[in-house]
């Protein structure tokens, strides 16, 4: 098995060196054709893994493998050993499958949808980084790979919103998202160096036995601590108030924000929280936060995709919205129910972001809502898929989304039920935010596809070509079975949750009663087909009630579309400041230390223009000044 | 005999005159004799110190004077000659490259 997790890690960090080193000289298909190679090949490692797990007793699913040592530093107690390697076990692999799988299918679509854009190659080596970046945050032995993955997929996600770098808006975009990301690297920092003081280690397969024991000694575990990695997590995940640089990061390609920023590196927040599970049920009030973050975001997030005109900013804070229910999930305690959201989450998320680059790939680049329409005509196959991806967003049974969610609101249903009144909140924010998700998806897929067009005329839209075709049927295959297929909790289906299980804290909470369970899905499913159905009215023929809606509230509707002036408000609060300090500081720079430096320059050059009167070049005078200085001299000795 | 003190008299007779020379005058060849006139005018000074007090001292230091001079004389009519090939001209104020 070590061989397998080397060669996960191996395989993504040779491909983007080869392509790195040869990109001026590989064509965009060869590049493609490697890259797709290299990562289905991971996929195939990742299903070896995970029937190699499946094949082991269930407590002792895991397998460790070391390559080498990265640092070693003191002795005895206090030693700090750092080993490169993997750990394998269900909640990594599960992660590297979903990473690996969602990720070869957009590999493949890149292939076609890159073709005619200019350093194709250059795009697949940042992917295959990408790739590498994220195995490492997901498969490394410890927190620290965990955290250098962290890092990684931070660097790769600036040098791909930022592929276009000519572009100011994706140059820009891409400096905001690494920024927005160091806030939370630095909480993620802290949480590792404080961890490592209080238990000593920061390998994954020791962190929780120590905690236990710790915790068994009487320990007292500082909710602080969480919160670092908390703040961490939120930075990555796009939760309030970090979300800001999620939306932006679609100035990137399309299939960038299919793989980046909405399948895989977004999810690492909820990875980590998954991972330290055991730590933030010990650490008080700490999942208190984390629940009410996940609610607030998502239904802010809600509220502000209700009325964006770029389809791929409505797909990207439906992304943010489903993050939130994912903290939530995580807040409330029930981590696998995060986990099922955020695999089921991959899969439709995914399919909507490729189906809207098949349609802005149609369009030429048009990405506004308001000039689609009627597209179902043109692009029967790609409108069949979004329709499905929608469905599942929207949480309209039986497609993925609908049990994952339905899951989630079902936990905080259960803790309110159980004698906790704050989760009525949580639950309220979960419904309030289900509906809003039903109408933009609705929304969304009315405005695009159906309707009359309102294209430019001289507009042909084609649909896309093979390459691109397949991941979208094989995604909204998935999109269509894979909820039902990993767990229907009123069933008692639960596969996935068993699977993780080992590697998780178990939700404390007792089940609620089958009738109510079966109430709850039944309100959920009603909730989404009603708001698909208000959504769909609103928005069909010429939006009538639509526009009445913007004319009653004028000041909500514009605060909606303004997208609640979240980076104005930033731009005032920070970005303003920050730029008059940072024009300060370049005055010192250039006033006070440059000033010194080249005063002490002017310095010498002022007594180098006293002393050059003497040196006039002719001999006489020099022999004249020699003759005086002899008479000094003379003088000096006789008197 | 005339006492020493007029030998130092003329000497530094000599040597103010070889001084004044080297400054004022601007021909590198005149210049060039003032400076052998100071180098004589020393000379004067060891032989006539040789005379009253340590003959052979004196002498070998004289000796040494003129050796050097001789050389001196090898070095610096050669610059003069480079000077001229450069400059068309001994004058010394023609060489003004290294004024800051």
């Amino acid at each position: 098995m070590s061989t397998v997790g080397a060669l996960l890690l191996g395989l993504p960090l040779a491909a983007a060196t080869l392509i790195g080193i040869l990109h001026r000289r590989l064509s965009t298909r060869t590049a493609g054709t490697l890259a797709f190679a290299m990562a289905a090949t991971c996929f195939g490692l990742a299903v070896a893994a995970f029937t190699h797990l499946r094949g082991l007793p269930e407590d002792a699913r895991h397998v460790a493998a070391t390559f080498w040592s990265f640092l070693e530093l003191g002795r005895g107690d206090a030693a700090l050993t750092l080993d490169v390697g993997v750990w394998l076990d269900p909640l990594s692999v599960t992660w590297a499958l979903f990473i690996t799988g969602v990720g070869s299918l957009i590999f493949l679509y890149s292939i076609s949808y890159m073709e005619h854009e200019a350093g194709g190659a250059r795009y697949f080596a940042c992917l295959c980084l990408f790739l590498f970046s994220m195995l490492t945050l997901v498969l490394g032995k410890n927190l620290f790979l965990t955290f250098l993955g962290w890092e990684g997929v931070g660097l790769c996600s600036y040098l791909l919103i930022g592929f276009e770098y000519g572009k100011e808006t994706a140059a820009q975009a891409g400096r905001k998202a690494f920024l927005v990301n160091r806030i939370g690297d630095v909480g993620f920092l802290l949480g590792m160096f404080w961890t490592w003081k209080l238990f000593g280690t920061l390998e994954h397969g020791e962190l929780t036995p120590k905690l236990a024991a710790g915790l068994a000694a009487g320990i007292a575990l500082p909710p602080l601590l969480a919160l670092c990695y908390f703040v961490g997590a939120c930075g990555k995940s796009a939760q309030l108030p970090l979300f800001v640089w999620l939306p932006d990061a679609m100035a990137g390609p399309t299939p960038v924000s299919a793989l980046i920023h909405a399948a895989t590196m977004v999810t690492a927040g909820i990875y980590l929280l998954c991972r330290l599970s055991s730590l933030f049920v010990a650490a008080d009030w700490a999942l208190d936060v984390v629940a009410f973050t996940g609610a607030a975001t998502a239904l802010f997030a809600g509220l502000i995709a209700l009325r964006q005109r770029d389809i791929k900013r409505v797909l990207a804070y439906s992304t943010v919205s489903q993050l939130g229910y994912m903290f939530l999930a995580c807040g409330l305690g029930a981590f696998a129910s995060s986990a099922f959201h955020v695999v089921t989450h991959a899969f439709f998320k995914a399919l909507l972001f490729l189906g809207s680059g098949a349609v802005i790939h149609a369009l030429h680049g048009e990405q506004d809502l308001w000039k689609m329409g009627g597209l179902k005509h043109h692009l029967p196959k790609t409108a069949f898929a979004m329709r499905i991806g929608a469905f599942a967003l929207a949480g309209i049974a039986p497609f993925a989304g609908f049990f994952s969610k339905d899951e989630i609101l079902g936990v905080a249903f259960a803790r309110a039920y159980a004698g906790d009144p704050a989760c009525w909140v949580l639950w309220g924010a979960g419904v309030l935010t289900a509906a809003l998700t039903a109408f933009y998806s609705a929304r969304m897929i009315t405005l695009c596809f159906d309707g009359s067009s309102r294209l430019d005329a001289h507009s042909h839209p084609h649909e896309a070509p093979a390459p691109m075709a397949i991941p979208l049927n094989v995604l909204a295959v998935l999109s269509l079975v894979g909820g039902i297929g990993l767990g229907f909790e009123a069933l008692h289906w639960l596969p996935l949750h068993h699977w993780l299980a080992p590697t998780l804290a178990p939700l404390d909470l007792p089940p609620l009663p089958g009738a109510l369970l079966w109430g709850l899905m039944t309100l959920a499913f009603l909730i989404a087909v009603l708001f698909w159905r208000i959504g769909a009215k609103w928005y069909s023929g010429d939006c009538e009630p639509a526009r009445a809606a913007e004319l009653t509230f004028p000041r909500f509707a514009g605060a909606l579309a303004g997208r609640f002036f979240v980076d104005e408000i930033y731009g005032a609060l920070i970005v303003r400041p920050l730029r008059f300090l940072a024009a300060l500081a370049l005055q010192f720079d250039v006033r006070v230390v440059d000033g010194a430096a080249r005063g002490l320059g002017q310095f010498a050059a002022l007594v180098g223009t006293g002393v050059r009167i003497v040196q006039n070049g002719t001999v006489q005078r020099y022999a004249f000044w020699m003759v005086a200085g002899a008479i000094a001299l003379l003088w000096l000795a006789l008197g | 005999m005339a006492p020493q003190s007029w030998y130092l008299i003329v000497s530094a007779l000599l040597f103010g005159l070889g001084i004044v020379g080297f400054v004022t005058r601007r021909n590198s060849l005149v210049m060039f004799m003032s400076v052998e006139l100071m180098l004589n005018a020393a000379n004067l000074v060891f032989v006539a110190a040789a005379r009253d007090h340590v003959p052979a001292r004196g002498s070998a230091c004289a000796l040494f004077v003129i050796a050097v001079a001789a050389s001196e004389v090898a070095v610096g009519l050669a610059l003069v000659l480079a000077l001229f090939r450069l400059k068309k001209s001994v004058d010394s104020d023609a060489v003004r490259e290294l004024r800051a």
